[in-house]
């Protein structure tokens, strides 16, 4: 493939949307960190907007160079990327670094302490796309179904384990998305769906943590822990409603900056979006991600082959479960899960794994049969 | 399934999945503007309540001057300690670090500090060493407020008139009465803290400033209240009495120029005094005023032109009003009297003749129109409105000792008012305390006018009574109450107190004394009441009037009132030294005494002295009388003729009667009224005489 080519199909226009989201969750990182006496302040703000500018360059770069090399390459690579990533969640789960409520989740890499799950979404998103891709491979039975979701299983099960039930949460999100798109048969997706359901049941009666059928029972009734998980639901609500419709101003929301609001740079960067930009702003970034999406959707569309199809289906996949979910969570539509905001949400691993499947979807948009046109 | 229809299934898909995606964008926009819009003036209410704290900010209390523009009650800064709760984070380690700076149990405070009110007084109105320490911990949600502490600087002067605060607001006195002028207005201050109750820098919300409390000027004096207050602390020592009272009014304005009782107390450290001391009988008490009820009487009887005061009364000693017979003090009677002297003799059954004459409407149509039976509507707190007899039911016993003070009760306010109107010209004032309201600025937000109430009696019939009550004092039983250079109008008073069961409690009496001066323009109305004198004399005229004439000649010499010489009459008298008159005959006696002064008044039927009283030696005023005891049986003085003995005191009855080699035997005290045997009976030397001692009347 030629170099005029290359550039000519390149998607300029979902780098720059990319770009425009990670300079906008820079500005909302310096806003939720903008907090406490004067000093402290400006040291916190740097340091935070400083990592998080970092890891921004960093994405850029792996984006822009995932998107020179042709997607299909990594078919080759897929066995051991897939067995390195099992490698270091399972290195995560006895080595790992605990975070909050216990849960291990990072590994420190030099000076960085990496989150592996992230990474891993990736992994799966390929290894899908790998599998149903083949030209040998159909999923109209159940066996090929099965060889199908079998990869996904073993790292969603370690990261459910971390415990880190929203990202495996984001496993099932990419799985229903690719088989989905793959042309599952209605009737395997219904009884999916139900044995899931009740599968859901099952694991929440049996299998989920104290913490998290808390979680889920305070979603449903905040007012019975205002000391505790209760008090970020209310408060997020307070903050995205005080915004009404202009906002408080950037810098100007006393919901953040006076810091009532717990996790406001990572999970709950989207109150104050909804406090500080009001509805406008809320609204713009919605549909600047509704934009992005839809080119996903739209390289997708276009793209060569199946592969470079379900690559896109998952990024999107992923995308469209993080957003809605975390979203909702701040606007007491779902519960507390701990999912950040792709691309705004301050943390290096979940910016960084959002510009590799961009980088991939870039890739998929900048390798496509032209001739198709 | 074909290539070209499976690419048509992932499109299709595609497309699909798509959807879902702008579904739930949708559905959370959605949920987006139901919060923001709907909600939103809601929940933005809801965080500036978390993140704004308010304080309240507290005035200073307004001043409290005399009328010459002392202070009497001031406020000065002072800080009280405040826990902001939700600010507190750890209780136990601010109750640790505060105990010790406070002086309080770290239990107390950590009960304190849990509490779910938003504002805490942990304590108030702290030294300013205090309030060093605690800002100086500087923990967190723990804050110093200013709140003005109240300070007397004149001490116990005058501490009924102002009562005293508490820490919400005043209690007792002045201070409780204009509490809503005197406090001021609270302000407050909302300023922003964050989640861990930290206050945000220069981030006052909005504050609106305390409004101080006004200053009040007073009707009082503070030279006169000095010289009431020194006099009744001498009445306290020479009488030992369970109380004591004055208050000195205006006669033409009813301000009242000072106010005092005893016991006092401290208002700065009013915990520390009994509560029954805080009480004010002035004002809050009511009892049978006695004698000087007669004012009444007289003056509506005055007034109504029912007599003049030159017709005639004889007293026999008692009267009847079926059916009851009401003795008069002077157990033999005082003989034939003008009504001038019914008044000064305080002659019971004069008086009762007069009331009935009066009638029991017009009698007390008089006593209501003095304004008894009412609050007399003194800014001052816990007015007793007194008890009279109902018109409609009282019977003939009930006007006939209405008419000489027994049955009704009233304050010593309502009848300092009485004869506030006597001196006024017949219009009764309404007392007034307080003459002015100031602002802290000086500027003056209420001038109290003196207020008329009503014309009580016309001036002619006030200017006969003042001049009958002045020659009362000059003539008759209030001669205790004489001012040197100046003419005085004044009636005693004895009141006996009434037993809770009913009925009079046996030697309880207030001895008063009620009068105004100089008579012919008054400037000051006065009321000196003692309560149940324990030592020296047991009468009202010399008790009470001697403590009213001390402070009415001292107010006269403050005042800058000039004496009046053409009345120097009644002006103390030469004294001269009692000769011996014993053994000698009556015109000897008399020829001895009258170049003296002295007159001379005659016990017994015989012609030689055997006695007299008082004793040879003493002095007296020149125009005193020296009584003389005649031998029964001139010559013969084995024999000895029983003096009477009514009207003296013990100490007299003892020292005559040892003159005229008697026994003395006593039961009661007070003065005598009944002897055995009788006066004029022929005794033999060293025979017994039995005297019963009852208290006085006038």
């Amino acid at each position: 493939m030629g170099r005029e080519k290359f550039l000519r199909n390149f998607d300029w226009t979902l780098l720059a949307t990319v770009i425009l989201l990670g300079l906008f969750g820079l500005l909302m990182v310096a806003a939720s960190t903008n907090t406490g006496d004067a000093e402290l302040r400006e040291i916190l703000t740097s340091r935070f907007v400083f990592r998080q500018g970092v890891f921004l360059l960093i994405g850029i770069g792996a984006m822009v160079l995932l998107s020179i090399i042709d997607y299909n390459e990594w078919r080759r690579f897929i066995i051991p990327i897939y067995i390195f990533t099992l490698f270091v969640l399972l290195l995560v789960m006895f080595r790992g670094q605990s975070g909050i409520l216990g849960a291990q989740r990072w590994i420190q890499i030099g000076f960085f302490s990496f989150q592996p799950s992230e990474f891993a979404k990736i992994t799966i998103i390929l290894t899908m796309a790998v599998v149903l891709s083949r030209e040998d491979f159909s999923i109209d039975s159940w066996y090929n179904l099965a060889l199908a979701i079998g990869p996904a299983v073993p790292p969603m099960i370690l990261i459910f384990m971390q415990p880190d039930l929203g990202t495996s949460l984001v496993f099932i999100a990419i799985t229903i998305g690719a088989l989905f798109v793959a042309g599952i048969r209605w009737i395997h997706l219904g009884i999916l769906s139900l044995s899931g359901l009740i599968g859901s049941v099952l694991a929440y009666l049996f299998v989920f943590k104290d913490y998290q059928q808390q979680r889920l029972a305070i979603f449903l009734d905040p007012w019975q822990d205002l000391q505790g998980m209760g008090w970020q639901i209310i408060q997020s609500k307070i903050a995205v409603g005080s915004g009404q419709f202009w906002g408080r101003g950037l810098f100007q929301g006393t919901q953040s900056q006076l810091d009532f609001l717990p996790e406001k740079h990572t999970d709950f960067i989207f109150s104050v979006v909804g406090e500080e930009l009001g509805f406008l702003g809320a609204m713009a970034l919605l549909a600047v991600y509704l934009f992005m999406v839809w080119k996903v959707f739209q390289v997708a569309l276009e793209a060569k082959d199946l592969f470079g199809r379900l690559i896109c289906i998952g990024v999107s996949s992923m995308l469209i479960f993080q957003l809605v979910v975390n979203v909702g969570m701040t606007i007491s539509v779902m519960p507390v899960t701990g999912l950040p905001l792709p691309l705004i949400s301050y943390g290096g691993s979940s910016l960084l794994a959002t510009c590799i499947g961009m980088g991939l979807v870039l890739s998929v948009a900048a390798h496509r049969d032209t001739s198709l046109f | 399934m074909g290539t070209s229809g499976y690419q048509g299934t992932v499109k299709r898909r595609l497309l699909a999945s798509f959807a879902v995606f702008a579904f739930f964008l949708a559905a959370v926009l959605g949920r987006l503007g139901w919060l923001q819009f709907v909600r939103g003036a809601e929940l933005q209410g809801i965080a500036e309540r978390q993140w704004n704290t308010r304080v309240t900010l507290h005035p200073q209390r307004g001043s409290i001057y005399s009328r010459n523009l002392k202070l009497l009650a001031g406020s000065a800064p002072s800080n009280s300690v405040v826990a902001v709760t939700a600010g507190v984070d750890d209780i136990d380690a601010a109750a640790r670090a505060l105990a010790p700076v406070l002086g309080l149990s770290e239990a107390h405070l950590r009960q304190r500090l849990a509490m779910s009110t938003r504002e805490v007084y942990l304590a108030r109105r702290v030294d300013s060493s205090v309030a060093e320490a605690v800002a100086e911990l500087d923990l967190p949600g723990i804050r110093l407020v200013e709140e003005s502490k109240r300070y007397y600087p004149q001490g116990n002067l005058a501490s009924h008139v102002l009562g005293f605060v508490g820490s919400d607001g005043g209690l007792e006195g002045l201070e409780h009465q204009y509490e809503h002028l005197l406090k001021g207005t609270s302000g407050f201050e909302i300023y922003r803290t964050d989640v861990h109750g930290r206050q945000i820098a220069e981030s006052v919300q909005s504050s609106m400033p305390a409004k101080d409390g006004y200053n009040l000027i007073l009707t009082i004096d503070e030279m006169i209240q000095h010289i009431v207050e020194r006099e009744l602390d001498a009445a306290m020592e020479r009488f030992a009495p369970k109380g004591a009272a004055v208050i000195v009014v205006d006669p033409r304005t009813g301000q009242v120029l000072a106010m005092a009782s005893r016991p006092d107390f401290d208002p700065e450290n009013f915990q520390s005094y009994p509560s029954s001391s805080y009480r004010n009988p002035l004002v809050s008490s009511a009892y049978e005023p006695g004698s000087t009820f007669k004012l009444v009487t007289l003056s509506a009887a005055l007034e109504e032109n029912l007599l003049d005061l030159e017709d005639t009364y004889h007293c026999t000693g008692h009267v009847e009003v079926a059916p009851r017979t009401i003795r008069c003090w002077r157990t033999q009677g005082h003989g034939t009297q003008t009504m001038a002297e019914v008044l000064w003799n305080s002659c019971n059954p004069g008086f009762v003749s007069i009331g009935m004459d009066l009638g029991k409407e017009r009698m007390m149509e008089y006593i209501h129109a003095f304004g008894f039976g009412d609050r007399t509507g003194i800014d001052y707190p816990g007015e007793h409105r007194g008890i009279l007899f109902p018109v409609d039911t009282m019977s003939e016993t009930d006007l006939a000792v209405s008419a000489f003070g027994q049955g009704n009760a009233v304050t010593p306010l309502q009848q300092v008012m009485a004869v506030a109107a006597i001196a006024n010209g017949g219009y009764l004032m309404k007392p007034q305390l307080v003459m002015e309201v100031q602002d802290q600025q000086g500027n003056t937000v209420q001038l109290l006018q003196p207020d008329a109430v009503r014309q009580v009696l016309s001036k002619e019939t006030a200017k006969i009574m003042a001049n009958v009550m002045a020659d009362g004092v000059e003539y008759g039983s209030g001669r205790f109450a004489m001012v040197e250079g100046y003419r005085v109008a004044g009636k005693t008073g004895t009141a006996e107190k009434i037993a809770p069961g009913g009925g009079y409690l046996p030697g309880a009496y207030i001895l008063s004394y009620l009068g105004f001066a100089p008579v012919e323009d008054p400037v000051v109305a006065v009321y000196v009441m003692v309560d149940e004198p324990s030592q020296g004399p047991n009468w009202g005229g010399q008790v009470a009037g001697p403590v009213f004439a001390s402070i009415v000649a001292e107010i006269m010499r403050y005042l800058n009132i000039p004496p009046d010489d053409t009345v120097s009459a009644p002006q103390p008298l030469e004294q001269e030294t009692v000769p011996d008159l014993t053994g000698l005959t009556l015109g000897e006696a008399q020829e001895t005494l009258e170049p003296l002064g002295f007159g001379m008044r005659i016990q017994g039927d015989g012609s030689e002295i055997v006695a007299q009283l008082p004793a040879a030696g003493s002095e007296m005023p020149v125009n005193a009388s020296i009584m003389v005891y005649t031998a029964a049986v001139s010559g013969d003085k084995k024999q000895v003729m029983v003096p009477d003995l009514s009207g003296l005191s013990m100490r007299e009855t003892g020292d005559l009667l040892e003159l005229l080699g008697l026994e003395f035997s006593a039961s009661g005290s007070g003065v005598a009224n009944q002897q055995t045997p009788a006066p004029g009976v022929i005794v033999e030397p060293g025979s017994k005489v039995n005297v019963n001692f009852v208290p006085p009347g006038e």
